[in-house]
Order: structure tokens, then C-alpha cells, then sequence
């Protein structure tokens, strides 16, 4: 009798269609992961450092978002644009560790300011670079995030409004108060002869 | 300062500029030698852009469900039942499929393979009665009755 | 940390119904970092997703009708594996040592394949299946209420139907 012999994958390509669809959509995951939001992890840095001011918070803060968001990677390819996504999440984490941690966002500039002498201070009016970190810091919180998101990460006011769950009009009426705010500063020291 | 770029520079005050035309605004301004305030201001704001910070991340899989594990494990000594249910709170959310056309198509395919095991095996107990006589007990005995 | 105490207490006290799926937990954890073996978790709120499903063709119907009890599908896989044989005896101790009842083997030169079951009250809850064989490996466990009969029904009918069905859900490259 021809002997029987037993396949549970009856078809040849069976198990590798089966088995490629399944890998596809978990390595899909993870390529998407790699490709959409590990290259923006310097923006969310910079992002989380700009609400934090303190460079060592707002590493662990993206850290704890990039945990989120792999544990998260299969929805990735629901999302339209990931690159906000990824950044809205480093908005409310930073926030909420806030909260946990009671953290005062002002704090951490009068420390600062206690430890500088008065030698220091004028020198640091003259270096341009902390006059204008200064004077950003210095801005509300919202204000000061549409700023960052625009001047330095270059988002379009649609990538801003929505990270910020601001309208496109609010965001383009903050960016032109600071900027207005900038421009004067600007005169102000040029003046005074301070700004170069 | 050209005429041009002073033309976009009123622009970009009253925040009409597009990012392209943000992008050529410190390209002439923020890296070139001017003297000027506006040039100032602009290459303070790219030294902004530098700031990085070394973020690795390597895909965490085990790291932090060992936590829970170990505080699991160190309340109650060899409750193997009880680390058994952590684990497969923490791991499996990492692989779980949230797009239902791939869940049911595999679904679909998962169960096509163990239906034609299912099936292959009853097959080949009947043909070989001898060699294989256990489960051909177990599939005939649960054949026949209506529990399942 | 309450949590930990909440679920251990819960353990304790229904032991049997939560020690579902331990195996397969156990070998999501043991390659969780190897690329080699695919894992995947479908939900019982997919599950209850498919059973809003119209069925078109008989065999849709009798899919429908498998899947409507099932709460939970995982998958261990790998087609690229050095010594599959091996990894399949491990892996089918592993399920006879945390207690599942043996429903069927069958061992063939290229590839064997065993089928388990956990009982509780006359319903199957869960279904272990462990396939190697090539280089091919699989580990699938199945719960909720698991009705054997529906589910044979299943690749009977997908023959019945023919190739043309085959072929739309595994490209028949023939």
C-alpha cells in the first residue's frame, strides 16, 4: 500500500504566505517604528527641552515616549502624520511628569539667576545666543512652543496647530506676537548697542 | 542686507513667510557674515537647532515586565501561578494586532491549520489502526460524544 | 505595586482558569528578542469584532461559527530555523508538563505535530497546537470555548470549495 504521508501544510507556499503575512505586519511595525519616529527623537528632545529647560528631565521624558510609543507601534500605520503624533506625546508627557513630579518650570531659572554674578549677568546680555534663550524661556508656555516649533523645528502651522490642539488662527496670531515681540527686543538692544 | 531678503525679512515679522521662505531667510542671514541684529537673531536661533541629546533606544522587550516579575516574585516565594499571570499581562500586549483585517485573516489561517491537522490526524488513525492507537482512542471517544 | 498584590491574590484563588496560556507566554517571553520567531497576539476584542460579520459562503458561516466562542489566538513562529525537530520536542514537554491532555500526534519524517487541550467542566478552553518539521516551527494556543467539531468542519469545507478558495486566501503559486 503507497504509504500515506501526512503534511499539515498541504500546499507548498501554505505555511511561507501564512507565515509572510504574519511577519509582515509585525515587522512592518517595527520598520515603521525605525523609520517615522527615531529619526525625530532630537526634535522631541529639543521639543521636551524647551517646556522642561532641564536637559537631563527632558531626556528621560522622550526616553519614557519612546517606550510609549514602541509598545504602541502596531497603530502607527493608522496615523497620518506620525512625526506629530510622536511630538504631541512628548508634549503631554512632559506635562504630566509636571505634575508627578510637582516640578516647577519656573524654578529653574531663578536658580540660575541666584548663582550668577552680576559680572556674569551683563556678559550674558552681551552673548547674543543667551540674551535670545533668555528672552524665550521668558514667554508663556503656549506662546513660547509655537515659537520653538516653528523657528527651530520647522513645522507648518497645521503640524503646530495640531500638536498644540490650537486652531491654525491662534497659531499664526502667537507666532506674530512673538515675532513682533522679537522684533523690538531686537531694536531695543541694537539701540543699546547690546546685540552685536 | 539686499533688497530681497529685507522684503522677506518685513514678511517673516508679520508671520507670512512659508517655511521655505523661513528656510531661505536663514540661509541668508543666520550662516553668512552679516553684522546686522536680524543676522543675530537669526544665527542664535540655529544654535538652537543643535541642540542633541545621545538618545539610544534599543526595542525593549524584556526590560520592564521583569519589574513586575520581580516584585511578584519576591512577595510570595514560588507562586509560579502568579508570575506566570504578569507575564502574559506585559508581554502580550507588545505583539497584540490592532488592524482587524490582518487579525482575521489570520485568524482565518490559524484555524485552517488546525482544522487540517485535526482532520489529517483523524484521517490517518483510521488508516493506520495499529501504529497509532491512542489518539485514535481519544478522537473516537470524543467523536462520539456530544460534549463538544 | 497593589496591582501585583491584587492579581497574585486573584491567582490564588482561581488558579486553574488563569494558568491559560502559559506555555505559549512563556515562549513569547524566551525569544522575545529573537527576530527569528514571529509573535502574535490577537485579542478577544477582535474576536468579538468578527462576530459582527456577515458570512457570504457556507464556509464563512461555519468560520463564524468556530470563531464566535474563541477569546484569544497567540502564535509562536518561525520558518528559518536551524533544528525545528528539536525545538518541537522541547516545546511539546513543555505543554505535557504544565498539564495540558494530549488530544493527537502524529510524527512523520519531515514533520510532526501535536495537538493539546485543556479541559475544565467538559469545555475545552484552551488548544495547543506545535508543528515542526523543515525548518519550520509553530506555536499556537487557542481559547475560550473550543468547539472541535466546528473547527474540523472548517478545512473540510475549504476542500469542498475547492482550489479557487484556497488559492484567494494562499496565492497558489502552481
Amino acid at each position: 500500500m503507497h504509504e500515506r504521508r501526512f503534511r499539515l501544510f498541504q500546499k507548498k507556499d501554505q505555511f511561507c504566505n501564512f507565515y509572510h503575512k504574519l511577519s509582515s505586519s509585525t515587522e512592518m511595525s517595527k520598520e515603521l517604528f525605525d523609520t517615522r519616529i527615531m529619526p525625530v527623537r532630537d526634535k522631541m528632545y529639543r521639543y521636551a527641552l524647551s517646556i522642561l529647560k532641564s536637559p537631563d528631565n527632558a531626556h528621560d521624558v522622550v526616553q519614557e515616549c519612546l517606550i510609549k510609543i514602541w509598545k504602541k507601534r502596531q497603530m502607527i500605520s493608522t496615523i497620518d502624520n506620525p512625526e506629530s503624533w510622536a511630538m504631541r506625546i512628548t508634549r503631554n508627557q512632559c506635562y504630566d511628569w509636571v505634575k508627578v513630579n510637582r516640578y516647577n518650570l519656573l524654578q529653574v531659572e531663578k536658580t540660575d539667576q541666584a548663582d550668577i554674578s552680576s559680572a556674569d549677568q551683563e556678559l550674558l546680555f552681551k552673548d547674543r545666543e543667551a540674551w535670545l534663550n533668555k528672552i524665550i524661556e521668558n514667554l508663556p508656555a503656549k506662546h513660547r512652543e509655537v515659537f520653538h516649533l516653528r523657528e527651530v523645528e520647522e513645522l507648518t502651522y497645521q503640524e503646530i496647530a495640531d500638536i498644540l490642539s490650537l486652531t491654525l488662527g491662534e497659531v499664526k496670531i502667537s507666532l506674530y506676537r512673538t515675532r513682533e515681540k522679537m522684533k523690538e527686543l531686537i531694536n531695543k538692544l541694537d539701540t543699546y548697542g547690546l546685540a552685536n | 542686507m539686499d533688497s530681497r531678503t529685507k522684503l522677506l525679512l518685513e514678511k517673516y515679522w508679520r508671520a507670512e513667510t512659508s517655511t521655505a521662505e523661513e528656510r531661505l531667510l536663514k540661509e541668508q542671514l543666520g550662516t553668512v557674515q552679516e553684522a546686522s541684529a536680524e543676522a543675530n537673531y537669526f544665527k542664535a536661533i540655529d544654535r538652537r537647532k543643535q541642540q542633541v541629546s545621545e538618545i539610544s533606544f534599543q526595542h525593549p522587550g524584556k526590560r520592564i515586565y521583569y519589574w513586575y516579575v520581580t516584585i511578584a516574585a519576591s512577595l510570595v516565594i514560588g507562586l509560579l501561578v502568579g508570575t506566570g499571570l504578569w507575564q502574559r499581562q506585559q508581554s502580550s500586549s507588545e505583539y497584540t494586532v490592532h488592524d482587524p483585517e490582518i487579525a482575521l485573516e489570520l485568524t482565518r489561517n490559524a484555524l485552517l491549520m488546525v482544522s487540517s491537522g485535526l482532520n489529517e490526524g483523524k484521517d490517518l488513525s483510521t488508516y493506520q489502526l495499529n501504529q497509532i492507537n491512542k489518539p485514535k482512542e481519544i478522537i473516537t471517544n470524543k467523536n462520539n460524544s456530544n460534549i463538544y | 505595586m497593589k496591582k501585583g498584590i491584587f492579581f497574585i491574590v486573584l491567582a490564588f484563588l482561581s488558579a486553574g482558569v488563569f494558568a491559560q496560556g502559559e506555555v505559549i507566554t512563556s515562549y513569547f517571553n524566551k525569544y522575545a528578542d529573537n527576530d527569528a520567531f514571529t509573535k502574535v497576539s490577537v485579542s478577544s476584542k477582535m474576536f468579538s469584532m468578527f462576530t459582527e460579520m456577515e458570512a457570504g459562503t457556507e464556509a464563512e458561516q461555519e468560520f463564524l461559527e468556530a470563531v464566535s466562542k474563541l477569546k484569544g489566538l497567540k502564535m509562536v513562529m518561525a520558518d528559518s530555523i536551524a533544528d525545528a525537530k528539536a525545538l518541537y520536542k522541547k516545546a511539546t514537554a513543555d505543554v505535557n508538563k504544565a498539564g495540558y491532555a494530549e488530544l493527537m500526534t502524529v510524527a512523520d519524517p519531515d514533520q510532526s505535530m501535536l495537538f493539546s487541550i485543556k479541559e475544565n467542566n467538559g469545555i475545552i478552553e484552551e488548544l495547543v497546537m506545535v508543528v515542526g518539521g523543515g525548518n519550520k516551527f509553530v506555536l499556537l494556543s487557542l481559547y475560550g470555548e473550543i468547539d472541535l467539531k466546528n473547527i474540523s468542519r472548517i478545512a473540510r469545507d475549504m476542500k469542498v470549495q475547492g482550489l479557487e478558495d484556497l488559492g484567494r486566501m494562499h496565492h497558489d503559486k502552481k
